[in-house]
């Protein structure tokens, strides 16, 4: 059994707790320097069972990461798939993006895929895993205005519009991390959208909600 | 002499630069509690004698990185801010100026690793408020112009929550130039964040 096959096994509480404190140990005592005893002191769960789950440091990272990639592209998914044209769909993404935010702040959560994403610079493994991660989150927004390509006054601005939004939805993360508002970062998110709506062949009604 | 001049005003000599972000790896690989000078010095080159002239403490040093990493982004957009009192161009040009540094620091290889070092001081509390109080004073600026532009605009009270939006797109132009994104398409990023302005701006502009 691999480390991603036991996740589904266990308490999400639980491994969640795992996934966070693993990145605080790793920045107070270093991704080279720490054990994974050190985790399982910090995360309070037994060393064994952390070990015969993740046997090493790299496969608990890439799992970690795996886990934070699919929590989000999961949520996202579901609003691409309920909202069939591509204004609320990324009107539901981005919003759906920020109450995820504010969810891991509010539950004590960091915000660490930086972390992680640094981390891969220097373990291969870790680097594979975000490489697949982050090709398929891109991949599900591309796709959405691929499938939604004829609703845009220019068609072969699908894909330009969907780095547009992978750009706007980073920035967002790292608003978050700065202590912004939620109520300001939905203000921000309907502020993006100004973009696909000027490339609508046909605009949008006024759904601006907040 | 302030264990902070060398980097005061944002600038450093190439050898300093190089030395902080090889720091940084250290935390990133020895842990910010295990980290020592002596490692620092280690890994960057220099003698921890010659670190240690500069920052007394490793809290100290990660503060001073901190600055230099915002200084000397901030001082640059400042001054390209300065030079258009109107809100379009400024900003126009404040976005692309912003391209080019993030794509320098990128093509350097430093930099790289700032995201993990802003992880760590936000496991320590006065490094967590001093990145805030500078990232902070760095959108404040940002945000004055909006606010002093405002009548540019059809609606005065979306000054501040444009300035949040531009906030926005830099965070996530820098972590695009990350991820490689091409120059033409982190131009093409910046050109579209400025139709959002431009539909706000008044006809007359």
């Amino acid at each position: 059994m691999t480390a991603r096959d036991s996740i589904p096994d266990d308490p999400p509480e639980k491994v969640e707790e795992i996934f966070d404190k693993c990145v605080r140990v790793f920045l107070l005592k270093g991704y080279k320097s720490c054990t994974m005893d050190d985790i399982a002191q910090a995360a309070g769960c037994e060393p064994d069972w952390l070990k015969e789950r993740y046997p090493t440091k790299s496969e608990l990272t890439a799992a970690a990461l795996r886990w934070y990639y699919i929590k989000y592209s999961s949520n996202i998914r579901s609003e691409l798939a309920i909202h069939q044209d591509i204004y609320a769909a990324m009107e539901a993404t981005l919003f759906a993006f920020i109450d995820i935010c504010f969810d891991q702040l509010e539950t004590g959560r960091g915000l660490f895929v930086r972390t992680f994403i640094d981390i891969s610079n220097v373990d291969d493994t870790v680097l594979q895993a975000y490489q697949e991660l982050q090709d398929g989150w891109e991949a599900q927004i591309l796709e959405k205005f691929s499938l939604c390509r004829s609703e845009l006054k220019n068609p072969e601005d699908a894909e330009i519009l969907a780095c547009y939004v992978i750009t706007v939805i980073e920035g967002l993360y790292e608003l978050v991390k700065l202590g912004k508002s939620r109520e300001v970062m939905y203000k921000v998110a309907i502020l993006s959208l100004n973009v696909i709506e000027t490339k609508l062949k046909y605009g949008q009604p006024d759904r601006h909600s907040g | 002499m302030s264990s902070l001049d060398p980097i005061h005003g944002g600038e450093l000599s190439p050898e300093l630069e190089t030395a902080l972000d090889s720091c940084v790896k250290v935390f990133m690989l020895q842990g910010f509690e295990h980290a020592t000078l002596e490692d620092l010095a280690n890994a960057s080159g220099t003698s921890k004698d010659f670190l240690e002239e500069h920052f007394a403490t490793k809290e100290q040093f990660c503060a001073a990185a901190l600055r230099w990493y915002f200084t000397k982004f901030y001082r640059q957009l400042r001054s390209v801010l300065a030079l258009h009192s109107e809100l379009y161009p400024a900003v126009e040009a404040v976005l692309y100026e912003f391209i080019e540094l993030s794509r320098e620091q990128y093509t350097a290889g430093t930099a790289l690793r700032f995201h993990t070092l802003m992880d760590i001081v936000e496991l320590d509390e006065e490094l967590s408020a001093e990145l805030r109080a500078l990232k902070v004073e760095g959108m404040d600026h940002f945000t004055s112009k909006f606010t002093q532009c405002k009548g540019e605009l059809h609606d005065h009270e979306e000054a501040l929550a444009l300035a949040q939006y531009y906030a926005t797109v830099f965070e996530g132009l820098s972590v695009m130039v990350q991820h490689g994104m091409s120059h033409n398409d982190l131009y093409k990023m910046a050109s579209l964040s400025l139709e959002v302005l431009s539909n706000h701006l008044r006809k007359a502009n």
